[in-house]
């Protein structure tokens, strides 16, 4: 309600009604928007019209590139060509299938669901040989996504560490710093504690629920039950050995290429970062960046750091839980028998590190 | 996948401000979604540290949330989040140059904040920071860090002076300077330095001792940062110290307790109320403080000579100094050293034959040349050394063909290096400049007039008789005006201390005519004595009601009435000898007449002949005793009481006293500009009628009137500023006019009874004074 002259004179302007006048264009709303734009010209992406197809590896090159796009769904479509076109050309394909799996990799952290799931199905076709030299790349990124608020990227890269297990069982667990930071980060996910006395003591807290009960998105028991099927297949490449001893392998490998002495050091390394071991460049390690790639250098690991006894109690815990997720709990649990069969808890043993 | 129920919890945990604040409010609960982020922050940092050029944008995104997140709550988790300050630390130092900027500023921002919750102290971040400040290439980085840097400091020295921290900073900027004096990182330590110097959290030597080192390096920027600081520095930190206090006085108290009269009363408003009353306490508290020492730059500098000669054989004297200044800077250097020769009088010779290239009047900018060789004269300068100075300025400036700014400007300059230093002047030179007295162009004139009266004090035996003036013959005649000798200083006195002596005398002849005592008597000595004593001790009672009752702690009161009683006991030791002493210098034979003939003796008449004599017993009567209070106070109203008497018959030597007042109270410690040289000029010249308008205006030249506006707009403004109530003519004029309505239909129908009794009622209010009366 105006008052005042002004007021009044503005409101009545309001509803003053246009005159309209014959051979005038009508004049423009107020709230009138331009959507005339100029152009000199359009450009097309990708219209070259030429004679012959753009060639396969120009277009996987193309698609790789749009792994960087913007937009979700472009991100997917290329995913979804690289994938046909893997597929399809399995002999002879073109390009370098480490470079686009070091490439595809950035996107295990995509935000959209999409694109993640796509991309699993592209690691999927992907050859295992080819995954090893860039293991590294993934395992990162896996390992962050493992303890991610989201429960998509959770959920991803849960599938892509058993994925990765399944096709690089020992590549992944003896690379370096992976096999201590792992485990802590399955605890962390899992919320097992350790027979820690300072969060003993500290679980005062009325709002403090038995910490097992509660992992991480307790309520979405599908991630719960990937959680533990990746845990198991990772203890299960770490503590149990598969296929032969290294020196039998070795003698094997001798007696292949009989004449020729030491040919694996003079070849391309099948191994991702053959001389990491060595940590020419980097700081000093600490025992959690070590790389341990035997099996009993693992185990002692496991057992020294306290956290065989801490999943063990953990696992306990989830069988007692029953259903599905006892069923697989206790199938972890038949994993850390197996792989800890000969160990000895009270044994004292020296620190090597 | 079918819609399924989520609860609450679940559908906000994704976002980690949400996470944020629920830690914050139970840390214990939210242990493990802690960690879990914390180790996702540890693998996406080791992704980062993998390829830190060519990391994508999604985990650069999700890297800087999670530090932001970490950041936030470390202080919650202190064994978790250790190595939290040592990878920002180490992330900054190695990749600063490579982090994307949003995450850097961001790994910067943390830092500081984990400072404010005491994760890391302040010297580990200013360790980390500056050295980024130094190397970094980003301006906006510098920028950001520079602001760190220096609130860090702030903050770090706002309870109380932080004493380590601050000489640990000083240390590192000095170093920074010593190091390399070449290089233009010291331009940092100036700013930092100055910035700090300003808000008086820094203003002790060692800060000093920075801008000197700054002054005395090898980058030119470098050079003019420490020169600069050292010529104005001072003033801005008291233009910084005023704006602050000016910015103080928001809070209106009683218009806070008004409002809280009136509206409703709320807990809220009470405790607003209750903080704005604690920080008027706090403002009213900070204004009775003491107010801070704070010693110039200038005072603070330890050995001024070398500093001064450092500076003139380093940046001036030398054909080619290492640093290539230009003349706007070389002029700032020698600004900077004449002052510092001024201010300290200290002595450098080369300076004035350096001088002399450069006093022509084709030289650019060269009205600063002849300030800063004023600035740069004092009286313990040879005058050797400054009269071919003179002698040169006289002869390429002053001269009838010359331009009258010139002229003016040289007089004018000629003056001022005279005033310091007066024997710098020969007398014919001085008998010829005088001769401008008569110039048509009125600067040259005012300029040659003032050079006469200033000699017509210093060395009038200088001028032609005709010019000595009244004053200045008769005390050439006296003896009273007697040139002063190179390197003569004045003896100290107190000014009208043999007023104060004379007053006292008649007192006593007063006191003692009163009583019926006769005039003056040899067994009186011991009645005098007392006498005297009696007074003493009244003028030290008379302490506490002269003093200014500023301060109400009852423990100064104490002291004061202790120090009365060591008073009286001193004076009980040492008043007879000086009596007896008083008597005998003043009547060496024959104490009764020569006494007597001294009291007759009218007051204000001088004394030529007996002037030496008198200077002896006045230096007794200031060395002998101890003066109270009340002799103090006394001695500061018969000298002001003599300053009037002296100066009313003559209103142009009151006039030319004033002036001469001024220039005496120009503090040492200003500088002189070439403003001051050349302003005479101004008056050469008529002024145009748009500066005669703004002048009358009361506006500085190039300013405008920001609005036109009626007087009586203007007023009411003024009023209405003030918080000043409106009149009973101004409440009616803005009444509602409805109103006014019923009023003035009522008025038309009243019969003659009813107006008359209207009228009357009227006319005995206005009696009265209003409805109420002026009673009370």
């Amino acid at each position: 309600m105006g008052s005042s002259a002004k007021r009044k004179k503005e409101k009545k302007q309001d509803f003053q009604k246009p005159k309209l006048k014959v051979g005038k264009t009508k004049p423009k709303a107020a709230n009138f928007t331009s959507t005339s734009f100029k152009a000199k010209s359009i450009v097309l992406t990708q219209s070259t019209l030429s004679t012959t197809a753009p060639s396969l590896d120009a277009q996987i090159l193309h698609n790789v590139s749009l792994f960087k796009s913007k937009s979700d769904s472009q991100r997917k479509d290329a995913l979804a060509f690289i994938t046909n076109a893997i597929m399809e050309h399995r002999k002879g394909f073109p390009y370098q299938v480490g470079e686009i799996f070091k490439e595809a990799c950035k996107l295990l952290l995509d935000r959209s669901d999409g694109v993640r799931n796509e991309l699993l199905k592209l690691l999927t076709q992907l050859p295992a040989v080819e995954v090893t030299i860039h293991i590294a790349e993934p395992l990162l990124r896996i390992r962050a996504g493992m303890t991610s608020l989201a429960k998509g990227i959770r959920f991803t890269s849960y599938d892509a560490l058993i994925w990765l297990l399944k096709s690089n069982g020992e590549e992944v667990v003896s690379s370096v710093g992976t096999w201590v930071k792992y485990l802590q980060s399955f605890q962390s996910a899992f919320a097992f504690h350790a027979k820690d006395p300072a969060i003993a003591t500290n679980t005062s807290g009325w709002s403090t629920l038995p910490s097992s009960v509660q992992p991480i998105g307790s309520n979405d028991s599908k991630v719960l039950m990937k959680q533990i099927q990746a845990l198991e297949s990772f203890l299960r490449a770490g503590l149990i050995q598969t296929g032969e001893d290294s020196e039998v392998l070795a003698a094997q490998s001798a007696a292949r290429s009989f004449p020729l002495w030491h040919t694996e050091y003079h070849t391309m390394p099948t191994r991702s970062k053959p001389f990491a071991r060595l940590n020419l460049f980097g700081p000093p390690r600490s025992a959690e960046d070590e790389m341990y790639d035997d099996v009993d250098e693992r185990r002692r690991v496991f057992a020294e750091l306290g956290l065989y006894r801490t999943f063990a109690h953990g696992i306990k815990t989830l069988r007692k839980q029953g259903g599905e997720v006892g069923r697989a709990a206790s199938q972890v649990e038949k994993v850390l028998a197996e792989g800890m069969v000969d160990w000895d808890e009270d044994k004292e043993y020296e620190v090597a590190f | 996948m079918g819609k399924r129920k989520v609860g609450a919890l679940e559908k906000v945990d994704a976002d980690l401000p949400n996470l944020q604040h629920k830690i914050r409010r139970d840390p214990l609960s939210y242990q493990d979604d802690f960690s879990n982020q914390w180790n996702q922050y540890r693998s996406l940092i080791d992704v980062y540290l993998q390829s830190p050029s060519t990391s994508d944008d999604a985990s650069i995104v999700s890297l800087r949330e999670l530090i932001d997140f970490v950041s936030h709550v470390a202080d919650c988790y202190p064994r978790v989040a250790s190595g939290f300050a040592d990878d920002l630390k180490n992330l900054l130092a190695s990749h600063h140059a490579d982090l994307e900027s949003e995450l850097r500023d961001k790994v910067v921002g943390s830092l500081v904040l984990i400072r404010k919750k005491e994760i890391i102290d302040s010297a580990t971040l200013l360790t980390t920071l500056f050295p980024l400040l130094l190397t970094t290439a980003s301006k906006s980085l510098r920028v950001l860090l520079f602001q760190k840097i220096l609130s860090e400091l702030r903050t770090a020295n706002s309870k109380s002076t932080n004493h380590r921290l601050n000489r640990q900073v000083q240390t590192l900027l000095y170093d920074l300077l010593a190091s390399d004096p070449t290089s233009p990182k010291g331009i940092w330590a100036v700013k930092l330095t100055r910035e700090l110097w300003k808000r008086q959290i820094w203003s002790d030597t060692k800060a000093v001792e920075i801008m000197k080192e700054a002054a005395l390096s090898q980058n030119e920027k470098v050079v003019c940062g420490g020169v600069r600081f050292f010529l104005g520095g001072d003033k801005e930190r008291e233009e910084a110290a005023e704006e602050s206090s000016d910015e103080e006085d928001t809070v209106d108290m009683a218009k806070l307790k008004h409002q809280a009269g009136i509206s409703k009363k709320t807990k809220k408003k009470a405790a607003d109320l209750k903080k704005a009353a604690a920080t008027v306490k706090r403002k009213e508290r900070k204004k009775k403080a003491p107010h801070p020492l704070n010693f110039s730059a200038l005072h603070l500098l330890n050995d001024p000579q070398g500093f001064a000669e450092k500076l003139f054989f380093q940046h001036l004297y030398p054909q080619h100094p290492k640093v290539r200044l230009n003349l706007e800077q070389k002029l700032l250097v020698l600004q900077l050293v004449s002052r510092l020769v001024g201010l300290h009088k200290l002595t450098l010779i080369q300076l004035y034959s350096y001088f002399l290239k450069f006093l022509t009047p084709r030289q650019p900018s060269v009205t600063s040349f002849l300030a800063s060789l004023a600035q740069a004269t004092h009286n313990l300068v040879p005058p050797d050394a400054l009269e071919p100075l003179v002698q040169k300025v006289a002869n390429e400036f002053v001269s009838e063909a010359a331009a009258a700014e010139v002229a003016s400007a040289g007089l004018n300059a000629i003056r001022e290096i005279c005033v310091r230093q007066p024997l710098a002047m020969n007398e014919t030179l001085l008998q010829d400049l005088v001769m401008y007295r008569k110039s048509k162009d009125k600067g040259t004139m005012m300029a040659a007039k003032g050079l006469v009266s200033l000699y017509r004090e210093v060395g009038a035996e200088l001028l032609k008789k005709r010019d000595r003036g009244k004053e200045a013959a008769l005390g050439l005649r006296s003896g009273a005006l007697k040139e002063r000798r190179f390197g003569e200083s004045e003896e100290g006195g107190i000014e009208g201390l043999d007023l104060l002596e004379k007053f006292k005398e008649e007192e006593r002849q007063r006191k003692r005519d009163e009583k019926g005592l006769p005039e003056d008597d040899d067994n009186d000595e011991a009645l005098r004595i007392a006498e005297e004593e009696q007074e003493e001790v009244e003028g030290w009672k008379n302490w506490d009601a002269e003093d200014d009752d500023s301060d109400d702690s009852g423990g100064w009161i104490n002291v004061e009435s202790d120090g009365e009683d060591i008073n009286i006991s001193d004076s009980d030791d040492e008043k007879p000898p000086p009596a007896k002493k008083l008597r005998t210098s003043s009547s060496p034979t024959s104490k009764n007449g020569e006494a007597n003939d001294e009291k007759k003796q009218p007051p204000a008449t001088p004394d030529p002949t007996n002037a030496s004599q008198r200077v002896a017993e006045v230096s007794k009567l200031a060395t002998t005793r101890i003066l109270t209070p009340a002799d103090l106070a006394k001695l500061n109203e018969l000298r002001t009481q003599a300053s009037i008497q002296s100066h009313l018959p003559a209103a142009r030597r009151k006039q030319l006293q004033l002036a001469a007042q001024a220039a005496a109270s120009r503090h040492a410690d200003d500088a002189i500009t070439a403003e001051t040289i050349s302003g005479l000029a101004a008056l050469s010249s008529k002024a145009t009628r748009e500066e005669k308008i703004a002048h009358a205006r009361g506006l500085k030249p190039g300013e405008q009137r920001e609005k036109h506006q009626s007087t009586t707009a203007m007023r009411k403004a003024k009023k209405e500023a003030e918080g000043k109530s409106t009149t009973n003519k101004e409440k009616a004029r803005k009444k509602n006019f409805l109103m006014t309505l019923g009023k003035a239909k009522k008025k038309g129908k009243r019969s003659l009874v009813e107006t008359r009794k209207v009228l009357r009622g009227h006319l005995e209010r206005q009696k009265r004074g209003g409805k109420r009366g002026n009673k009370g």
